[in-house]
């Protein structure tokens, strides 16, 4: 392991800490988990930095509460690119990078929550357990259709 | 003095040395958006919007804290620097409370030209609505946070050029505010001398005028700041 190597997976050394995760970590969550942090640590001096990580952070939390698009995917990209090449600092510079990896390495896992309403890991507020009565016809409660979807 | 040679844009330009590389686009006419630089006063590079493409680097650069060097070859306009620009100023309208039609300024306003000018037409992300308060303490002057886009043009002209430094920047990230003082009210600072240049300086509608304070009834004029930051040394006695 070294600088190079990180970088080509879309890492950086940092101090040299490692997370260890398993499945039952939700890859949006954990993009939802750095990009909280970077917007709490933002200085505000910064345009892409201060108001961008806020946007970020928005969609993100958005995609674990089921509420995401494939928009919001695209729309996470290009704000992506924009903090990464006009931040003023490395805070706002490498703010994206756990969600462009996870975009990268586990974009499945986004489309589940958007597409499927359903967090893989059952980690998201959306995993709870989905509300299985029977249709009744002609009752089309909003958490049904969130929950399966008919 | 030592000269610089290098190219905007394929032109063969020069500049005297530690000239900025936003000194020498202007000089040569090619415009670049600026929105926290301000003739007269120090640079931040916080805006991020005159950021240019230099080849053999990686990185951008903000053209207003990059000196001019030998053999740079600079390009200031391409669809990525187009796209960044108009992304940045849509997050400045979502961020706080921007309605043009109700302003103080509009009609001349730095944000509003500089969304006209990025073709920046309407606003992709989550407008933030923040719950923004107004201090209106102060006897001639009025600060509206909803109309804030915190460039410290304000922070840097009491500082730098009225030596009073009332201004400041109090909080973080989005939460960051202008204050005056320790965050007393604008009337009750010590240090406010209500020379009133925060507010020639402010690009939007923050810091207006008083009795101005109704949609597009003010024209602000910071062009003073050249003339009082230069007028000794250029020997301009009269003006």
């Amino acid at each position: 392991m070294d600088y190079e190597s990180l970088a080509t997976v879309g890492s950086i050394m940092g101090s040299g800490g490692l997370i260890v995760m398993d499945e039952t970590s939700c890859m949006v969550d954990v993009a939802k988990f750095f990009m909280s942090f970077c917007k709490d640590e933002s200085c505000g001096k910064c345009i892409p930095c201060r108001a961008g990580t806020v946007q970020m952070f928005q969609l993100l939390d958005g995609i674990t509460r089921g509420r995401g698009t494939v928009e919001d995917l695209a729309r996470l990209e290009e704000l992506s690119d924009l903090l990464r090449a006009t931040s003023l600092c490395g805070l706002g510079q490498t703010a994206p990078n756990p969600v462009l990896s996870t975009l990268r390495y586990f974009r499945d896992e986004y489309l589940a929550h958007i597409s499927e309403k359903r967090c893989p890991a059952g980690v998201c507020p959306i995993a709870r357990p989905a509300v299985s009565a029977p249709a009744v016809p002609g009752h089309r409660a909003g958490f049904i259709e969130i929950g399966g979807g008919d | 003095m030592s000269v610089r040679t290098l190219t905007v844009n394929g032109k063969a330009v020069s500049a005297a040395a530690g000239t900025t590389l936003l000194e020498v686009c202007r000089e040569h006419a090619m415009e670049l958006p600026t929105l926290c630089h301000l003739d007269g006063l120090s640079e931040v590079g916080a805006c991020r919007l005159c950021m240019v493409e230099v080849a053999g680097t990686p990185k951008l650069h903000a053209a207003c804290v990059t000196e001019a060097q030998e053999g740079m070859e600079v390009v200031t306009d391409s669809d990525r620097l187009r796209r960044y620009r108009r992304q940045i100023v849509e997050l400045l309208f979502a961020e706080r409370n921007h309605v043009c039609s109700v302003c103080v300024v509009n009609g001349h306003c730095e944000l509003q030209s500089l969304a006209t000018r990025l073709g920046m037409d309407h606003v992709r992300y989550r407008y933030q609505h923040p719950d923004t308060t107004m201090d209106a303490s102060h006897p001639r002057f009025i600060l509206d946070h909803a109309r804030c886009v915190l460039c410290t043009r304000c922070v840097r002209v009491c500082d730098e050029v009225e030596g009073a430094h009332t201004w400041d920047v109090s909080g973080r990230g989005a939460a960051s505010r202008v204050v005056t003082d320790l965050a007393a009210p604008w009337g009750r600072s010590d240090s406010c001398t209500s020379c009133g240049k925060c507010v020639q300086v402010c690009p939007t509608g923050a810091l207006a005028d008083k009795e101005k304070a109704t949609g597009g009834m003010m024209v602000k004029n910071p062009g003073f700041l050249t003339y009082i930051t230069t007028a000794r040394e250029k020997k301009q006695w009269i003006k």
